[in-house]
């Protein structure tokens, strides 16, 4: 007979060294994956347990440990806090309302109709996305703050106008600017690719039904996209409670504060008060979550909702329509980057900030100043090695990351997910706090005090939630057989990685790469608490600048930063864009 | 041929293998054998775990239970903690997806299994030239896995399976994401491959046409389980399991009971009184008046005709129909038509001779053709489809 003689074989052992399954190597594996978890958890979890520890501390700063209940007594029998709660939920309800139904407008807009340029618009907001929050709002100072903003003095010249028609320096003002910075350009940004989604014959079936235009996206598009409309509203929400340099600047002079300037303003006084401001990040944290459990919730039971298999995309005739929708969207798109660019670098150029009433008002002296003073230079420096550090250092990081949460067979994988979803929840200032107590709380890591490298721990866990999203998007999307082909036919695991999955994810990970970098230039809450000194990074100078008064110099920071962030964002978009990603971003 | 294939060596052997996800079995003691040069089909619906056999037959899958030999070796083996992963186990596989590598060029997906073995660059080259040739697609080496039709990338999916010259190559699906006139097509590219260079195949597939058409052998598998194993024409004249019979082509199915039985030929009286005589295949265990049994025929082994005056050799076997539906489809009608009872049948009907809806028609069953089933074992096969009026899914 022809058959083998099975008896025979001269079988493989699973533990021979030729098997890519042997114990050692799982073990080894294993070991990692538990390391790599164990430090995730400490770096997420330990500021916030820490800043819960020292909110019981009532002692004086640098004595020994006192623990009591004052900190919490005192916040809540203090007015501050509940009048600091409502501003920071109005003035977030306010932006989103506002912010929403433009946002819906212009997605719309871009994604399904025959609007003239509506990719280089698109372009536009994603600039728009990045533009750094401290320097814009310097600039919307210069044009609307009192009587030497710029838009008031035209507006003076007018007949029946007496005083200042706007106030940057007001509720609304602060509105203004987050309106002009992030709160449009977000949902323009997260609701394209979702309406982009949508069968284009659901819109056409309305239209030739007899609704308008409007009426197709109001009583079609908008019911149709409602549960990824909230989705975006959630996050975004989330994000403007969060938000600290615009009303910093431009809610101080008013005493309008909201949470995280109360918070910071606890922590800059003599001498700071570390349990006062760690109890107030905890109340500001806990007055989160719910937001934040709303939207997880949300987003995990309509996952699928705009999904749909095949469909056409034909864009819809605005008609007479187009040009001056486009008009104004341009006229939109000026004021968000153009505008606040612009004047920025006027004020750099500018004896005194925004008086232009002079006999020469400009000057090189700003910018020879700045390059000539060792400070700013020095911040320069640290900002790009902060920002290149944490980019290089979150690539392998968030990879790793997204690769362990996604593909390995591991006890902790659900727990690593969730730790990367839980820096969502938590403002920068906060962590910027939880980070300061943590590295002056346990002595190893008292090095670190004032270092770089604290910095860079702080952009990472910063970053992290949408780091590893887009990695993991990216990842999801190479399927599997891609890589099963290539162990079918004979590569191992790491050539593999190496050959298929690395090249095809290669595109996302240097879009996570530019974005940290992004962020780690513009970011101020985040680091606004760790970086002194020798290691102050440019966003905290400038800061300081602002406090002292400095405006002018303050501008020659802010068009380096915005000059450094919106390259990144550019070229972010570029590879994003022809490697096809950045569709699902942060929506997950 | 079919000769020729069982005198070859074994390639692949399956011994009670099995394979659980939590409380599901996904594959249930499925043993078999592939010889070289044979393409052996695992046919079934979907989640009837061919899939999972041909992933651990590759060793993208463990096998929970059993042994998977290939070649000379075992290659997965749990009670003698045998296990060799996918890479070095030398098979080749085209997958449901073609998984085309979308950043390299058609040249570099081909040339992969070569690079992994740490081929010369030279022999590299001719090596792909040649079997692109083969597949032909010369001339498309720079294209990149993304400007390509779906038959191309087929083709190099199939490159990129033998161009190491595996034992073996495994196909999921691999027409599944063509459209039928390609399908068609590559699917004789496939059987004249095959023959060529003698490969071995193991083929999953949920659709029958395609495993009959392209099988020396088709193991039909339901639950996990292999329920019937043998050619193509055996399964299809001779199912052994109602299964099998109702999921390979498509059948008549009368209910009656059995009037008596003498010399090979059983009489039934059917429903609506009528009796026939029957001598095609019994499956009856032991044969007892009154018991209820089923009487099933091909449709196309039924002899169609206007007036009673039927052409079959018992006058008797014929029953009336009314033509309820007529699509015509080209080469042939297809009729739905309606037997006593209420009883809805789908058939073919000639294109010469002129039909049309609400005619009356006869149908002659002829007694050598008409199995005999026993209904009571029928339905206790829970999964048996309804009498399907489309003719494959």
């Amino acid at each position: 007979m022809t058959s083998i003689d099975l008896a025979s074989t001269s079988p493989v052992r699973a533990d021979a060294p030729a098997s890519s399954d042997g114990g050692a190597a799982t073990n080894l594996r294993l070991l990692l994956l538990s390391l790599m978890l164990a430090v995730v958890a400490f770096l997420v979890l330990y500021p916030v347990l820490s800043l819960l520890a020292t909110s019981f501390e009532v002692n004086a700063l640098g004595q020994a440990s006192v623990y009591g209940t004052e900190k919490w007594l005192r916040i809540f029998s203090s007015g501050n806090l509940s009048q600091a709660l409502i501003n920071t939920l109005s003035l977030s309800v306010m932006r989103q309302l506002i912010g929403v139904v433009v946002g819906i407008g212009i997605a719309w807009l871009i994604a399904r109709t025959n609007l003239p340029g509506r990719n280089m618009l698109e372009i536009g907001f994603w600039v728009a996305l990045f533009m750094p929050a401290l320097p814009v709002t310097l600039a919307w100072v210069l044009l609307l703050a009192g009587r030497s903003g710029l838009a008031n003095q035209l507006m003076a010249q007018m007949p029946f106008v007496h005083g200042p028609v706007f106030n940057a320096y007001s509720w609304w003002g602060i509105v203004w600017v987050h309106l002009m910075t992030s709160s449009i350009a977000v949902k323009v940004f997260l609701l394209v690719p979702a309406f982009r989604s949508l069968d284009s014959s659901l819109e056409e079936a309305a239209r030739t039904s007899g609704a308008t235009l409007f009426g197709t996206l109001r009583r079609v598009v908008v019911p149709i996209m409602a549960p990824t409309i909230l989705v975006v509203v959630l996050i975004s929400f989330v994000r403007s409670m969060q938000a600290f340099e615009v009303e910093l600047i431009l809610g101080a002079p008013k005493n309008i504060s909201v949470y995280s300037t109360i918070i910071f303003s606890a922590m800059t006084r003599e001498p700071p008060d570390q349990g006062l401001a760690s109890a107030l990040s905890i109340v500001f944290l806990i007055s989160i979550v719910p937001f934040v459990i709303l939207q997880q919730w949300y987003s995990h039971r309509h996952r699928y909702a705009s999904i749909s298999g095949k469909f056409r995309n034909r864009t819809l005739d605005l008609g007479r329509l187009r040009w001056p929708l486009f008009a104004l969207i341009v006229l939109l798109l000026t004021m968000m980057t153009l505008l606040p660019f612009t004047f920025l670098l006027m004020a750099t150029f500018m004896k005194m900030f925004g008086v232009f009433k002079m006999a020469s008002p400009w000057t090189l002296d700003n910018w020879n100043g700045a390059l000539s003073q060792g400070d700013v230079l020095r911040s320069l420096f640290n900002t790009l090695t902060l920002a290149v550090t944490a980019a290089l250092a979150g690539m392998v990081a968030f990879t790793t990351i997204a690769i362990a949460t996604l593909r390995a067979k591991f006890f902790g994988r659900r727990i690593l997910d969730f730790l990367t979803w839980l820096p969502t929840l938590i403002p920068g200032l906060v962590l910027s706090l939880g980070f300061l107590q943590m590295v002056t709380a346990v002595p190893i890591f008292h090095p670190l005090y004032g270092s770089l490298a604290v910095m860079v721990l702080a952009i990472l866990i910063g970053t992290m939630t949408i780091g590893t999203q887009v990695l993991r998007g990216a990842l999801v999307q190479i399927g599997r057989e891609l890589e099963e082909a290539a162990w079918a036919h004979g590569a191992s695991r790491l050539y593999t990685f190496r050959r298929i999955v690395l090249p095809l994810i290669a595109p996302s990970v240097a879009v996570v790469g530019l974005e940290i970098f992004a962020t780690a230039n513009s970011a101020v809450g985040i680091i606004v608490l760790l970086g002194t000194g020798a290691t102050q990074p440019l966003a905290t100078l400038q800061l300081t600048l602002l406090d002292s008064g400095r405006f002018e110099q303050a501008a020659v920071i802010g068009v380096v930063i915005m000059t450094l962030t919106i390259a990144s964002a550019l070229l972010a978009r570029t590879i994003g864009h022809r490697a096809g990603i950045g569709r699902r971003v942060a929506t997950g | 041929m079919q000769k020729a294939v069982e005198d070859q060596p074994l390639v692949l052997r399956f011994e009670n293998v099995s394979r659980r996800f939590g409380a599901h079995t996904a594959v249930d003691c499925v043993g078999f054998e592939l010889r070289r040069g044979e393409v052996l089909t695992l046919l079934g619906p979907s989640g009837c775990g061919k899939t999972t056999t041909l992933r651990i037959a590759i060793g993208l899958e463990r096998a929970g239970a059993g042994r998977v030999h290939y070649r000379d070796r075992v290659v997965d083996s749990p009670a003698e903690r045998i296990f060799v992963a996918p890479e070095q186990r030398d098979m080749g596989m085209v997958f449901q997806s073609y998984a085309i590598w979308p950043h390299m060029n058609v040249f570099e997906n081909v040339a992969f299994p070569l690079r992994t073995r740490r081929t010369d660059q030279g022999v590299v080259a001719a090596k792909v030239a040649a079997i692109l040739g083969q597949v032909g697609l010369t001339g498309y080496e720079d294209r990149s896995g993304m400007q390509l039709s779906g038959g191309q990338q087929q083709r190099v999916a199939v490159a990129r399976g033998l161009i190491a010259s595996p034992d073996v190559l495994l196909m999921d699906e691999p027409f599944s994401n063509l459209d039928a006139k390609l399908r068609d097509q590559m699917r004789a590219e496939l059987k004249i491959l095959q023959r060529r260079l003698g490969l071995s195949i193991l083929f999953v597939t949920h659709d029958q046409t395609e495993a009959l058409a392209l099988s020396d052998r088709i193991a039909v598998m339901r639950d996990g389980r292999i329920e019937q194993i043998g050619t193509p024409v055996d399964l299809y004249t001779n199912p052994q399991v109602p299964f099998v019979r109702d999921f390979l082509g498509q059948s008549l199915l009368l209910q009656g009971r059995v009037v008596r039985s003498e010399t090979g030929v059983v009489r039934v009286r059917l429903e609506h009184g009528q009796v026939i005589d029957a001598s095609g295949r019994n499956h009856l265990t032991s044969v007892t008046p009154d018991m209820p049994c089923l009487l099933v025929i091909r449709p196309e082994e039924m002899v169609v005709a206007v007036g009673p005056e039927a052409a079959v050799a018992e006058p008797s076997n014929t029953i009336r129909a009314t033509i309820r539906t007529l699509l015509f489809l080209g080469p042939d009608y297809e009729a739905v038509v309606e037997l006593p009872q209420g009883q809805l049948a789908s058939l073919h009907l000639r294109r010469e001779a002129m039909w049309q809806e609400g005619q009356a028609i006869h149908l002659g069953l002829p007694a050598d053709k008409l199995q005999i089933w026993d209904r009571q074992k029928d339905s206790h096969d829970q999964h048996r489809p309804r009498l399907h009026v489309a003719r494959e899914g």
